[in-house]
């Protein structure tokens, strides 16, 4: 009953609310809880679509604790499996690969397609004997995770309960359809990966408000200043943080990288950057976007992937590695807020925060995002009872 | 060549993960064996490597396997 009325003072409005409880963000059995609510049940970034370039290319991750195969079939289309064979629930593959004819399981050498079927029973019937009545390859082949791909990120709903990805996103989607065209990976210099020692949420948090800019971010404030920035919020769906200032880096000669095509007069000087629920992060700029996938690795461990993208697949290599280490910088600021604020619950007495009614609102909008999804399922729970 | 001695080429070849080899061997003794069953399962052993690694043997040993209704 406590900890519904804590999720309860969540969902008031911001002026009245409380941030959510300390055990959200440190307690083991509370992670468990959300990976399903929070996680499972989404559509939760995984990878992006340039991890895995090539026909064959079969890419094992962990993603919150699932094994996972992403792969590129014949079609060139990428597919999520789960990495377990039907028979034994042995792991197919263990390291990255490109897979040139079927999938074999190591184990008892049952083979699959590219496309997930089954294709290979060997002795499954005995010796020699490689069919059976009761075997029917049909209905064995692997566990395939629902997937989409927009803003090159590979989107999953593990538990395959969402809403289509399309009616789900239709605002985020919307919002930033003039960037809906094709972006080019920045390559190898353009991606760069981060440990942080704090709960995923606490990334988000950070991540859609510009409060924390002027001290954190100094260097930042410097050309854009916090007067110049505005919330976004999308109850339900993402919030985050706008810029009217952007300043576009720039070379010597004045080389700088090229803009998207057809962008409305609103990009000339606006950038912007969304945290989509649950755990994607986006940037977009006329000359560039990125994404920050956070990949959950416990209630206090977070790896934050980060990969950059440019409107020409040729752009200048200087500029290229000076724009990575400049948002490298900045996410790194980041991290000793973060990490601090994980600390800071473990302090018994915190009521989960008072948030500032003008400055935190997309903050607190992901916080209702968060406790009205637990409390969904607690209502579930109790109308079944 | 005597049996121990392709025996242990096929564990060195199984160690090395040189499938080719493998279902070279496996799709040889099938052939040269009387016993269907044992010829089906070397010719088994040669398929699903054949099909690991894409090797153009995988169609003949798959209607092979298919004729003593072995595969489907």
């Amino acid at each position: 009953m406590m900890i519904n009325q804590e999720l309860k003072s969540v969902l008031k409005e911001i002026d009245q609310s409380n941030g959510l409880p300390n055990r959200n963000y440190t307690d083991d059995i509370q992670y468990n809880i959300e990976k399903k609510l929070l996680i499972f049940d989404q559509w939760a970034g995984v990878a992006v679509s340039e991890d895995i370039p090539n026909v064959g290319d079969a890419i094992p991750i962990t993603f919150v604790g699932v094994p996972l195969l992403l792969l590129r079939n014949e079609k060139r289309e990428l597919k999520v499996f789960l990495n377990v064979c039907r028979h034994r629930g042995m792991i197919l593959i263990n390291k990255p690969k490109n897979v040139r004819g079927a999938i074999r399981c190591p184990y008892h050498s049952w083979c699959y397609s590219k496309n997930g079927n089954l294709i290979s029973t060997p002795h499954v019937g005995g010796p020699g004997k490689n069919i059976h009545k009761g075997i029917n390859k049909e209905k064995l082949g692997l566990l395939e995770i629902k997937s989409h791909i927009w803003q090159n990120i590979i989107w999953i709903n593990i538990n395959g309960n969402a809403p289509a990805f399309e009616n789900y996103m239709t605002d985020a989607m919307k919002r930033w359809s003039d960037f809906n065209q094709e972006q080019f990976h920045g390559g190898e210099d353009s991606k760069f990966q981060l440990k942080v020692k704090c709960n995923w949420k606490l990334a988000v948090e950070n991540y859609c408000e510009s409060y924390h800019l002027p001290w954190v971010h100094p260097d930042l404030n410097s050309y854009s200043r916090l007067q110049d920035h505005y919330n976004i919020e999308n109850p339900g769906f993402y919030s985050g943080q706008g810029t009217l200032l952007y300043k576009q880096i720039k070379g010597p000669k004045n080389v700088k990288f090229p803009n998207f095509k057809n962008l409305s007069e609103k990009w000339k000087k606006s950038a912007e950057y969304l945290a989509i629920y649950p755990n994607v992060l986006l940037g977009v700029h006329k000359d560039h976007t990125y994404s920050i996938i956070l990949i959950p690795k416990g209630p206090n461990k977070t790896i934050e992937k980060v990969d950059i993208y440019y409107s020409k697949k040729i752009t200048d290599t200087n500029l290229r590695k000076r724009n990575t280490k400049q948002w490298k910088k900045v996410f790194k600021e980041d991290i000793s807020v973060v990490e601090g604020m994980q600390k800071g619950r473990k302090g018994i007495h915190f009521d989960g925060g008072k948030f500032s009614p003008v400055m935190d609102g997309p903050t607190h909008c992901f916080h209702k995002w968060v406790a009205s999804n637990l409390l969904t399922e607690e209502d579930n729970l109790h109308e079944k009872q | 060549m005597k049996n121990s001695k392709i025996n242990k080429k096929i564990a060195l070849y199984f160690k090395k993960r040189r499938y080719n080899h493998l279902v070279k061997i496996f799709a040889r003794k099938s052939k040269k064996i009387k016993d269907l069953d044992n010829a089906c399962f070397l010719a088994t052993q040669a398929y699903v490597l054949s099909l690991e690694s894409n090797n153009p043997l995988s169609k003949g040993l798959l209607n092979f396997l298919k004729k003593y209704n072995r595969e489907n």
